[in-house]
């Protein structure tokens, strides 16, 4: 298959006796060189915010409706002005939400 | 059995596997550094340096090796196409006037004598001797892998191993 083939020939006998170079070392370093995995993460918590999306807006109407009540019912019984109580809420969603993604991204 | 090229080339490509990836570069790690250093002259650090630019290239690429040639001649394209554009970037200086190897004590020439050698060599005869003289690799791949019709290969394969042969017989024949 190959016409290079010269029994004896000293330059092959040379070339044939170069070392087989084979060390985990240089497979590390090349390893060490490569981008990032690609993470699926960002993807998944799209796909779940896009679905919980969908899903507010299927029932948001209801929801708001229930929350008004809610915030109307809730600083009387409380004492609480509205502005504040809508405020702890908001605060409380917030919080909820950045344990989440901390929680995710750890 | 092992698990061939392609293989592990799929594996890779499906899910991002860095094992698969990490024994292509230990099956092929040596032919392509080898290569790179009869390329080079026998520099073992640039042509280290060559070789793990050439395995970051495959990586980035790998989608593109459709299986046509063997991964070996795809991996070795690279490898030249890389020493190629380094000494566009920085041309290699006028070879050295031919000096014989020092014959060792048993009348073997290492491996040091045979980059001085090859640095006496016009690029394309090294090129050629130094694809042609890799493991497994035909003429007609040789070529293919350089983008020369095969005549031009051969012409520059006899040419430099004439030469080679002319400063191993000084080498090996010359004054102790």
């Amino acid at each position: 298959m190959n016409d290079r083939h010269e029994p004896r020939d000293p330059v092959e006998e040379l070339f044939a006796r170069e070392p087989y170079l084979d060390d985990a070392g240089f497979t590390d370093r090349v390893l060490a060189r490569l981008p990032a995995r690609r993470d699926p993460r960002p993807l998944v918590l799209g796909l779940a915010v896009a679905t919980a999306a969908a899903l507010a807006a299927a029932v948001l109407p209801d929801l708001w409706r229930l929350l008004l009540a809610g915030l109307d019912a809730a600083p009387a019984a409380l004492g609480l002005p509205p502005a504040l109580a809508l405020a702890a809420v908001a605060l409380a969603g917030a919080a909820l939400l950045a344990a989440g993604l901390l929680a995710w991204t750890d | 059995m092992p698990v061939g090229d392609a293989e592990l080339v799929a594996r890779v490509l499906a899910g991002d596997d860095r094992r698969a990836f990490a024994e292509l570069v230990r099956r092929h790690q040596s032919a392509v550094r080898g290569l790179l250093r009869r390329l080079t002259a026998g520099d073992a650090a640039l042509a280290d340096d060559l070789a793990q630019e050439t395995f970051l290239r495959a990586w980035r690429s790998l989608a593109s090796w459709r299986g046509e040639a063997r991964l070996s001649s795809w991996l070795y394209r690279i490898a030249y196409n890389g020493w190629a554009s380094q000494v566009r970037r920085a041309p290699e200086p006028e070879p050295p006037e031919p000096a014989p190897p020092r014959p060792a004590a048993d009348g073997a020439i290492d491996r040091h004598d045979l980059g001085r050698a090859l640095a006496t060599l016009r690029e394309e005869e090294r090129t050629a001797l130094a694809l042609a003289y890799g493991r497994d690799v035909t003429h007609e791949e040789a070529a293919a892998i350089l983008d020369w019709p095969l005549g031009t290969l051969k012409t520059h394969l006899l040419r430099g191993r004439e030469k080679l042969r002319r400063i191993l017989a000084a080498g090996l024949e010359g004054p102790p």
